[in-house]
C-alpha cells in the first residue's frame, strides 16, 4: 500500500489557522474523510491548481500535498501530518476526531 | 513608476540616464554610482542637479565628498527585507548631514514607509500595486518615538520637556 | 516595577490600532502573505502546526499579579485554558485565531503588556536574571538596563528588518541565570576601577546550529553610553551581517568570520561616531526609570529573622526548602521557586486556574509580584520566612509545590512537533519519561543538581547545547531519533556539549539518561556536581557504559 501513490491536499485556514483539507470540489474541511485523494502526479497538480486559487482567495495558507498511508482512513503518512489532524500527542484530551 | 512623498504623489522631474547615454543640459539627471565613479568631474559638467542611484550594499561614505552636489540620492533594496536601506538613510542624513531628497526605489511595503521616514527619507518609487492609501494613511499612525538622535517626536525628550535633539 | 507613562500607553495602544489594520488588509486580500509574515510576526503571531501561536513578551521577566491574571483570562477567552512559559521570559498560546489576534492585544495593552517584537527579524523581548533585584550579590538591578533596552529596540526604525533575530540578555550577578554569553548581545553589569556598575558586553554568542559562547567585546562600557553603543553594535550588524544564507545571518556568523577583535573595532570605530550624534539616554530619563526599580517596602518581624521557621520538622517542606528557596537581598526574605515541572508534567504550560492560583499567592505572599524564569518556573520574589510554610501548604493543595528545582525533573523542553512547524520530533513526551522515570523525589535529591534540556530541532530552543544533559530530536528517514550531548553550560562558565555518539530511539533515549546518572553516581566525588563530574572525566565513561550495553 504504501508505495501505492496517495496524496490529499492540506494546508491551515487563514481566519483562524485551524488545519484544513481539500475537498474534490474545492472546499476546505476540517477532517481527512472528506479530502480527495490524489492517485496520480496529474490528479495532484489539479488539486494543488484549485488550493492556489483558495490562497488567492485568501481562504488559506501554506497548502501542501502530504503522502496518505491508508486510503479508507486517509491516515497521513508522516507523523507530523498525523500530529496536525489530530492534535498534539501530549494532550488527548484535545484531540480532535477525524 | 509612480512617485509620492509623505503628502501623495509627486511629479517626478528627475531624467533616468544609462552609463552611455550623453547628458542633456538644462535638465537634472539621475547617474548610476557607476557612471560617476567612471567619468568623475565629467559626470557633473553643466550646473544641473545631479542625482545618484546605489543599491543598499553601498559604502556610503563615498559619497561624502559629491554630497553638496547632489540633489538626490536613490536607494535599491535587493527586496523587501532588505533592512541596509534604513541603515543606508540614517547615515546619510544624520551623520552627513545630507538634505536633499532621499528617495528609496523598487521593494518595499507600505508598512515599511513610516520607518523609512523616520529613518530620512523623503520619496518613494513603489513597484506597480502598491497600496499608496495604506502607506499615508500609516505615516499619520505613530505620534511618537523612543529613539534618540532622529528628527522625530522623542518620547525621552518630551518626558522631560527637551527639544529633541539629532536631525533628519 | 516600572509603570507606563502616557507615551508608553499611546505606543501599545497605537500598534494595536496599527495591527488590527494589517490584519483587516489580509482578511480582505490587500497584503498577501508574503508581506503580511514579517509584520505578524512582528506582533508575535506564527502559523504553527495546528493554528496560529501568539507569543506574548514578559520583559525581563517581570509580572504583576494583575498582569497574570490577564495572561489567564486570555488563556480561557481565546485558547483552550492554558499557556506555555518558554526559555526566553514569553509566554506562548497555542490556538489562537488570526481574526481575535487584535483583542487580545488590546487586552494585553490594557495591563501595560504586548507582544511586540516577540519574533521575526528584529531585536526580541529583552530578558534578564530572574532574580534580578532581589540576588543577594547582584551589583545593581538589571531591569533598569533592560526596561532602557527595551523602550529604545521598541519600534526601532533602522533595525526593524535585520538580517535574523537579535536577541539581548542582561545579568548582574557573578552567578549568570540569565545565560548572557548564548545571546546576540549579553550585558554582564559588573564593577568598573572605581567601582561604579559598567558593562562587560558579550557578543555573537548563540545555540542554533552553530552554536558559540560569545567573546567580550567590549570591556567595562560606561553606562551612559549604552545605546549609542548598541546603535553601533546593531549598524554593523545590520550592514554587514549576511542576508544570502539564513543559516549564516546571525550576527555570531559575522563576529566569527570577522574575528573577535576584528569585530570589536569596527564597533568601536562606529561607536566613536555614534557616542556624539545624541543616541545616549538622557541621564534624567535613566534616574526616571531607576526610581521604578527602587526595592519595595520590607516589613520583617522577629519570625522573619529566626533562625527556625514554622514547619521544618517536616522533611517534605524541608527538601522544598532546600531546592526551591533562594537567598534575598533583604533580610528575613525569600525568593521561591514555584516548578512548573510535575511529574510526568509538561515542562512550562499552565492552566488558566493555576495561573490564577499564583496571582493570588503573589498577592499573599510576595507583594504581588511574580517572576517567570528561562528555565520555565515562576518565582514569587519576596516571601517573608515566617511565612513560607504557609505558602508551602497553599502550593501543595495547588499541585504547585513539586520540590525539584535545579534537579533532574527541572527539564527544560521546547514544544517540539507536538506543535512546533519546524520540528523534527517531538521534545515534551521525552521530557515527560525522564520525568517519570526519575519521580522518586529522594533519588532526585541524591542526583542533586543536573540540568536536562531538550530541543525538538536544531533551532534549539529547548537550549541542548546549554543542557548538563542536552538531547536534540532529529527525523532518521521519518522515525524520531535523539542525540544526547553532554557538558554543556547556560551560566556563567558557559560551555556547549558535545555529542556522545550514535542517538537513540524516543524509548532509548530515557534509558540512556538514566545510564548516564547512574554511571555520575558510581563515578562521582564526594560533594562533586554533575557538570564538575563530567568536566573531571569527560565523555569517556559515559560513553562506554552507554554503548557498552548495544
Ligand atoms: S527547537 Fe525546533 S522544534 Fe523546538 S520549538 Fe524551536 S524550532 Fe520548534
Amino acid at each position: 500500500m504504501s508505495k501505492e501513490f496517495a496524496k490529499i491536499i492540506t494546508a491551515n485556514r487563514l481566519q483562524d489557522g485551524a488545519v484544513v483539507f481539500l475537498t474534490s470540489e474545492g472546499a476546505w474541511a476540517e477532517s481527512t474523510q472528506a479530502a480527495a485523494v490524489a492517485r496520480t502526479p496529474d490528479d495532484e497538480t489539479r488539486l494543488l491548481t484549485l488550493a492556489a486559487a483558495s490562497v488567492k482567495a485568501c481562504r488559506v495558507v501554506d497548502p501542501n500535498a502530504i503522502d496518505v498511508s491508508a486510503l479508507n482512513t486517509r491516515e497521513p503518512a508522516r507523523l507530523r501530518e498525523r500530529i496536525r489532524q489530530v492534535g498534539p500527542t501530549v494532550r488527548p484530551d484535545l484531540a480532535r476526531a477525524i | 513608476m509612480p512617485v509620492f512623498d509623505a503628502s501623495g504623489l509627486v511629479d517626478d522631474h528627475w531624467i533616468v540616464l544609462g552609463d552611455a547615454d550623453p547628458l542633456p543640459a538644462g535638465a537634472p539627471v539621475l547617474l548610476t554610482w557607476e557612471r560617476i565613479a567612471r567619468d568623475g568631474e565629467a559626470a557633473f559638467a553643466g550646473r544641473d542637479p545631479r542625482g545618484v542611484a546605489i543599491s543598499s550594499d553601498f559604502d556610503v561614505a563615498k559619497l561624502l565628498p559629491l554630497l553638496p552636489r547632489i540633489g538626490l540620492v536613490v536607494v535599491k533594496p535587493a527586496n523587501f527585507k532588505d533592512g541596509r536601506v534604513f541603515s543606508v538613510g540614517r547615515l546619510l542624513r544624520q551623520r552627513y548631514g545630507f538634505n536633499g531628497d532621499l528617495r528609496i526605489q523598487g521593494e518595499f511595503i507600505p508598512d515599511q514607509v513610516p520607518f523609512l521616514v523616520r529613518c530620512g527619507y523623503s520619496s518613494f518609487e513603489a513597484a506597480p500595486g502598491f497600496d499608496l492609501d495604506a502607506a499615508l494613511r500609516l505615516l499619520k499612525v505613530f505620534a511618537f518615538n523612543y529613539q534618540t538622535g532622529l528628527a522625530d517626536k522623542n518620547i525621552f525628550a518630551l518626558r522631560h520637556n527637551q527639544p529633541a535633539a539629532g536631525r533628519a | 516595577m516600572y509603570q507606563y507613562d502616557a507615551y508608553d500607553q499611546a505606543m501599545v495602544d497605537t500598534r494595536v490600532a496599527e495591527f488590527r489594520d494589517q490584519v483587516a488588509r489580509r482578511l480582505s486580500g490587500a497584503l498577501s502573505e508574503e508581506h503580511f509574515r514579517p509584520l505578524r510576526l512582528l506582533n508575535g503571531l506564527y502559523l504553527q502546526l495546528h493554528a496560529y501561536m501568539l507569543r506574548v513578551a514578559i520583559p525581563y521577566g517581570t509580572l504583576t499579579s494583575r498582569q497574570m491574571r490577564t495572561l489567564a483570562d486570555i488563556a480561557e477567552k481565546y485558547d483552550r485554558g492554558y499557556g506555555h512559559f518558554t526559555t526566553r521570559q514569553n509566554i506562548q498560546y497555542n490556538w489562537i485565531k488570526l481574526e481575535q489576534a487584535p483583542d487580545i492585544l488590546a487586552d494585553l495593552a490594557a495591563v501595560q503588556m504586548h507582544a511586540i517584537q516577540t519574533s521575526g527579524n528584529v531585536i526580541r523581548n529583552v530578558t534578564a536574571d530572574h532574580f534580578a533585584g532581589v540576588a543577594k550579590d547582584e551589583v545593581e538591578d538589571p531591569r533598569i538596563a533592560a526596561e532602557i533596552i527595551r523602550q529604545w529596540s521598541t519600534f526601532h526604525p533602522e533595525f526593524s528588518f535585520l538580517p535574523r533575530k537579535f536577541k539581548i540578555a542582561v545579568t548582574a550577578d557573578t552567578k549568570d541565570r540569565a545565560a548572557v554569553k548564548f545571546h546576540d548581545i549579553g550585558i554582564a553589569i559588573v564593577k568598573d576601577a572605581k567601582g561604579a556598575p559598567a558593562y562587560d558586553v558579550y557578543v555573537g554568542g548563540g545555540m542554533g546550529r552553530t552554536p558559540f559562547v560569545a567573546p567580550l567585546i567590549k570591556s567595562k562600557l560606561p553606562k551612559t553610553e549604552l545605546l549609542s553603543y548598541l546603535d553601533a553594535t546593531l549598524r554593523v550588524y545590520n550592514r554587514y551581517g549576511r542576508r544570502d544564507n539564513i543559516y549564516k545571518a546571525r550576527i555570531k556568523i559575522l563576529v566569527d568570520a570577522l574575528g573577535p577583535e576584528e569585530f570589536a573595532r569596527q564597533v568601536e570605530d562606529e561607536w566613536q561616531l555614534t557616542r556624539q550624534e545624541h543616541i545616549n539616554l538622557p541621564p534624567e530619563e535613566e534616574a526616571r526609570i531607576r526610581a521604578f526599580f527602587a526595592p519595595p517596602a520590607y516589613t520583617t518581624e522577629a519570625a522573619d529573622l529566626a533562625a527556625n521557621m514554622p514547619g521544618t520538622n517536616d522533611p517534605a517542606f524541608r527538601a522544598w526548602l532546600s531546592t526551591n528557596t533562594h537567598a534575598h537581598k533583604a533580610a528575613g526574605y525569600s525568593i521561591v521557586t514555584i516548578s512548573l515541572k510535575p511529574i510526568g508534567g509538561i515542562p512550562g504550560d499552565a492552566s488558566t486556574a493555576e495561573m490564577n492560583r499564583v496571582a493570588d499567592l503573589a498577592d499573599t505572599y510576595s507583594l504581588g509580584e511574580i517572576r517567570v524564569t528561562h528555565e520555565q518556573n515562576l518565582i514569587l520574589p519576596h516571601v517573608r520566612r515566617s511565612q513560607l510554610h504557609a505558602l508551602w501548604t497553599e502550593l501543595k493543595t495547588a499541585g504547585l509545590a513539586v520540590a525539584n528545582a535545579g534537579l533532574v525533573t527541572d527539564i527544560i523542553a521546547c514544544p517540539g512537533l507536538d506543535y512546533c512547524a519546524l520540528a523534527n520530533a517531538r521534545s515534551i513526551p521525552i521530557a515527560q519519561r525522564i520525568s517519570e522515570r526519575f519521580a522518586d523525589l529522594d533519588r532526585q535529591h541524591s542526583v542533586g543538581e543536573l540540568k536536562i534540556k531538550i530541543s525538538g530541532c536544531i533551532n534549539a530552543c529547548g537550549h541542548h547545547h546549554a543542557g548538563h544533559i542536552g538531547i536534540l530530536g532529529v527525523d532518521r528517514k521519518g522515525e524520531e531519533f535523539y542525540q544526547i550531548l553532554l557538558g554543556g553550560s547556560g551560566a556563567e562558565d558557559a560551555s556547549i556539549g558535545t555529542i556522545l555518539g550514535p542517538g537513540f530511539s524516543a524509548d532509548g533515549v530515557v534509558d540512556a539518561v538514566e545510564t548516564i546518572v547512574n554511571t555520575y553516581v558510581d563515578l562521582r566525588q564526594p560533594g562533586e556536581p554533575f557538570l564538575a563530574a563530567v568536566r573531571r572525566v569527560g565523555n569517556g565513561p559515559f560513553k562506554e557504559r552507554l554503548y557498552a550495553r548495544v
